[in-house]
């Protein structure tokens, strides 16, 4: 596997991750399925690497991590968007549309 | 976000990493179970369902395997349990890891504090502007041969007439009696000219340095005082400048002080100085060579330039002034060189231990090292077969090497620093500078970078090894054919250790037989019972110097009063005290001409001095209360002048014509004092009674019943009674002169001694350490000769007979490493040989039991072993 295909899929993920929790917290599981209806089942990706992504935007400072109690009384870990998140899925999010809106006009030419 | 807070979380992780563990298996138990419930909503099967779940979540310990490395301390957990399992796997074998840790430490501790100890001595320059360019001169002739000494007119010309010098300047220790309310007391002055500080770059901390108009014997007496001298006795009174003091009962007016610390090199005891009282225009001062001179070269010229123009001035004052400066040569040396110049040869001697115990400690690292990797070398396949990489493998005995290193070091520094304060404690006053000494930063890097080196090196090598494709045979091989490799390094590291550690140990033990032939001093009178003092008899209360012979009479009496007094005299010098005053003489009548006249040391004597001393009469008498000025003038010779310049018959009746201090009759022989170095010989010598030649001080000796040290308080007191104007300084007994004369031997051999033992402990370790490796290697073979009757005797002596072999060898090289290298210290060794036959066999023979020692406790293990358990061993 070519390093820059993980870094653009991570990337991604990165930034669908913030996006879905600047709605609400989330614990791990909701965010995998929130992404699957949301996307409607474009991303079926492994839901084993949203752990690691976590962790990743956890040290970052992006997102903060803090154990709760679900509706149906579970103990879940919740995860939500620090103000430093808030900043980063912004300028993520500008990023995506600028490359994205780039990459659909050099489609439709021609 | 900052890198701040990442490193943050990135601690915070690590520190919380076993309940972020016990969170993240929570995590994922949480998704696994929503999932599977969320399957079973959609009509699954339970086990299918939960099937599902994992195969979507792509499996629980990759997952947690990611999640641990997208923390981001994974390199620092790895080193973390790298560290552990390096303490566990030497814990596993505490022999190996002390006598490694113990190796480094003694190494680096004795390393680093001599080191220290010559850099502070020896390396460093002297603390003045350019000491470069100060330059010591000596007037040279033979009668003042070994001395560096000048006169203090001749400096004047000198200076004056030199352009390659910028300024010469002279000065002298000169004692003074300093009156304070509380009496009279001896102080340690000294005599300046108006260059001396200048040359040496010192200004006053207070007021002035001395100038031309100061000195001469008519100039208004002024002094400047040393900072402690200003301190301690005049409690830093500013208002002292410009008001007087009263030295040799004289007013003087303190022009200066010093600043603090400042000293002249040389004369670093000098409390107060005055500047030279004396007439430059007397010829009697042009030839009076008792002066230290010292000039600063002009930036650019080199020692020898400016000496070789000093020469032509010489010469020139050589014909200028035929009677004091005919014949007289000249020379000069850098100061640095002059100052250390006492110790450097020892210096030089514990550098080459230095570096001897370096070599034999890294021979050491890599010898167990290398023992310790190539029984490993079978865990190292083992590890590389089941994944592990080269690199692992290279990390995880880099870790342990750092770690030994490490604590090695540790301890090391330790040692050093006890050592370094141990050795100041200890150093003879003569060695200069000493106080300035402290643990050096540039010793403890190389010191500790030099083992760190060695034992990362030797560290490393079976992981190179492990590196090699050939692990099937490195698998199936039994361990006996695996230690092959390297045995033969090991032996030649063996060997090599035991030479350099003979060469110290017979290094030490040619010291330690000076020691003991110095320290047997049989001087040839008793040197129990015996004390004496130095009496200065103040310059403005006498007026001749038959006053003053009349005192020391009248204190004489007084003593020999006291109860526990058997005799008394005085002398201008004698065994172990006073200085040394030659005079060129003939036989009178005998056709040497003046210039090329014998040398003899001379000291004028009262009558009681040679029998205090207990010095036998051979021929003729001793002086007697006649021989005075109205008498004529007498000597008594020693054995060696007797029978050396009076062959043909007796000295007694002969007459001895004195360079410029007319003609005396010879009315006495005595035995020869020996000398105290035993490589010396006794020199012709040449005594004259004082109350003929007189002088202001004198040397005491008392004879007593008692302990001499005791008699101090009551000396002293009967003296000031008797002649208040008349000083007591030095009080010492003959076995405390003795004491001192033997603490720079006896600290010469400490260390060097020291240093030998370090290296023994070391080689018998190295020795040890080979054979019991040998004996681990070969376990399986020995129980296999014991199955086949081999007995305990047997097995014992081949094994030592193996490990001795190397040892030996070491020894054989050794002994001829000392022959060559033993010369160097034949200027510490008073007269003992250097090849000393019975210090060499001695020291092999020891160090050969040693060895054998460290050989025979592995051979006993050896020869225990049970036949079918050692078979049984792999």
């Amino acid at each position: 596997m070519g390093r820059k295909n993980a870094d653009l899929l991570q990337g991604t993920l990165d930034l669908i991750v913030l996006r879905s929790l600047a709605i609400q917290p989330m614990h791990g599981w909701q965010i995998a399925h929130h992404i699957q209806q949301v996307s409607e089942d474009v991303f079926r990706v492994n839901q084993g690497s949203l752990y690691p992504a976590l962790q990743r935007l956890v040290r970052k400072g992006w997102i903060r991590a803090e154990w709760k109690v679900t509706e149906n009384n579970r103990r879940a870990r919740y995860y939500d968007l620090t103000a430093a998140g808030q900043r980063r899925l912004g300028k993520e999010a500008a990023n995506w549309r600028l490359v994205s809106g780039a990459v659909d006009r050099i489609l439709s030419v021609g | 976000m900052s890198v701040w807070s990442e490193a943050r979380e990135r601690l915070s992780a690590l520190l919380r990493r076993d309940d972020m563990e016990a969170s993240l298996a929570d995590e994922i138990r949480l998704h696994i179970e929503l999932e599977t419930e969320a399957n079973l909503r959609t009509g699954m099967e339970p086990a299918a369902a939960r099937r599902e779940a994992l195969r979507r979540l792509g499996g629980v310990e990759r997952v947690k395997e990611e999640v641990r490395d997208a923390r981001g301390i994974r390199p620092l957990e790895d080193l973390v349990s790298d560290v552990r399992f390096a303490v566990r796997s030497l814990g596993r074998t505490p022999g190996f890891a002390a006598a490694v840790v113990l190796t480094l430490a003694l190494g680096i501790g004795a390393n680093t504090a001599i080191f220290s100890v010559l850099n502070g001595v020896v390396l460093r320059p002297l603390d003045f502007p350019d000491p470069d360019r100060l330059v010591e001169i000596c007037e040279e002739h033979e009668s003042v041969a070994g001395f560096c000494v000048a006169s203090f007119v001749n400096a004047r010309d000198l200076g004056a007439r030199s352009n390659a010098f910028e300024r010469i300047g002279a000065g002298r220790g000169w004692p003074f009696i300093l009156r304070g309310t509380e009496g009279a007391e001896s102080v340690r002055g000294g005599l300046a000219d108006a260059e001396l500080f200048h040359v040496f770059g010192i200004s006053t901390a207070l007021g002035r340095t001395f100038t031309a108009a100061d000195l001469g014997p008519d100039a208004a007496p002024v002094v400047i005082l040393s900072n402690a001298m200003w301190q301690t006795r005049f409690g830093s009174d500013p208002d002292l400048l410009g008001g007087g003091i009263t030295i040799d009962d004289q007013r003087a007016t303190v022009v200066g002080v010093l600043p603090p610390g400042v000293k002249v090199p040389g004369l670093e005891a000098v409390q107060i100085w005055r500047p030279i009282p004396f007439d430059y225009a007397d010829p009697a001062n042009r030839g009076w060579r008792g002066f230290w001179t010292i000039g600063r070269l002009r930036p650019g010229l080199s020692i020898e330039e400016g000496v070789a123009e000093l020469r032509t001035v010489a010469a020139a004052l050589g014909e200028e002034y035929p009677d004091t400066n005919g014949g007289w040569g000249l020379r000069g040396m850098p100061l640095h060189d002059s100052v250390v110049g006492g110790s450097r040869r020892a210096i030089n001697v514990f550098m080459g231990a230095v570096v001897f115990v370096l070599l034999i400690g890294c021979a050491n690292v890599a010898n167990l090292l290398m023992a310790r990797s190539v029984r490993r070398e079978r865990e190292f396949a083992v590890r590389r077969s089941l994944g592990a990489g080269a690199g692992r493998l290279v990390r995880m005995l880099l870790v342990e090497g750092v770690l030994l290193a490490g604590v090695g070091a540790g301890l090391g520094l330790l040692l050093a620093a006890w050592g370094v304060r141990t050795f100041v404690a200890l150093a003879p006053a003569g060695i200069p500078r000493v106080d300035e000494v402290s643990i050096d930063g540039a010793a403890i890097l190389f010191t500790v970078g030099a083992a760190a080196l060695a034992t990362l090196l030797f560290g490393l090598l079976p992981a190179i090894r492990a590196s090699r494709p050939d692990l099937v045979s490195s698998l199936r091989t039994g361990p006996e054919r695996r230690g092959r490799m390297g045995l033969g390094t090991r032996a030649a590291l063996v060997a090599g250790e035991v030479a350099l550690g003979l060469v110290l140990l017979v290094g030490a033990g040619l010291l330690g037989r000076a020691f003991l032939d110095v320290a047997a001093w049989e001087p040839g009178f008793e040197r129990e019972h015996l004390v004496t003092f130095w009496t200065l008899a103040s310059d403005g209360k006498y007026e001749t110097g038959q006053q003053v012979v009349a005192a020391f009479e009248q204190i004489s009496a007084e003593l020999r009063a006291l109860p526990s007094v058997v005799a008394t005299g005085t002398a201008s010098a004698g065994p172990l005290f006073g200085g040394r005053e030659t005079i060129a003489f003939r036989v009178a009548g005998s056709p040497v001409e003046p210039g090329r006249m014998p040398v003899a040391r001379w000291y004028d004597q009262d009558p009681g001095f040679l029998p205090a001393m207990g010095i036998p009469l051979l021929e003729g008498r001793y002086f007697e209360a006649a021989d005075d000025s109205a008498g004529a003038p007498v000597a008594i010779v020693n054995r060696t002048l007797a029978e050396r310049f009076f062959p043909n018959g007796s000295a007694v009746g002969g007459r001895i014509d004195l360079e410029r201090r007319g003609t005396v009759d010879v009315i006495g022989v005595v035995e020869d004092v020996k000398p105290f170095r035993p490589d010396a010989v006794p020199e012709p010598e040449i005594y004259w009674p004082i109350a003929q030649r007189t002088r202001f001080a004198s040397f005491f000796v008392l004879r007593t019943t008692g302990d001499p040290a005791a008699l101090e308080r009551v000396v002293r007191t009967r003296v000031a009674a008797v002649a208040p104007d008349v000083s007591v300084s030095g009080y010492r007994t003959m076995e405390e002169a003795v004491g001192q004369e033997l603490v720079s031997p006896r600290f010469n051999l400490v260390v060097l001694a020291i240093f030998a033992a370090v290296a023994l402990c070391l080689a018998a370790i190295g020795i040890y350490g080979v054979i019991a490796y040998n004996v681990s290697r070969r376990t399986h073979e020995i129980g296999l000769r014991k199955a086949l009757g081999a007995d305990r005797g047997q097995i014992v002596a081949q094994v030592v007979g193996q490990g001795l072999k190397p040892a030996l060898a070491g020894l054989a090289f050794g002994l001829a490493g000392s022959v060559a290298l033993t010369r160097l210290m034949t200027g510490m060794l008073y007269g003992v040989k250097p090849t000393d036959p019975l210090t060499l066999i001695t020291v092999a023979a020891g160090f050969a039991l040693i060895a054998s020692v460290a050989c025979w406790i592995p051979a006993r293990r050896a020869a225990a072993l049970e036949p079918m358990e050692a078979m049984r061993v792999e």
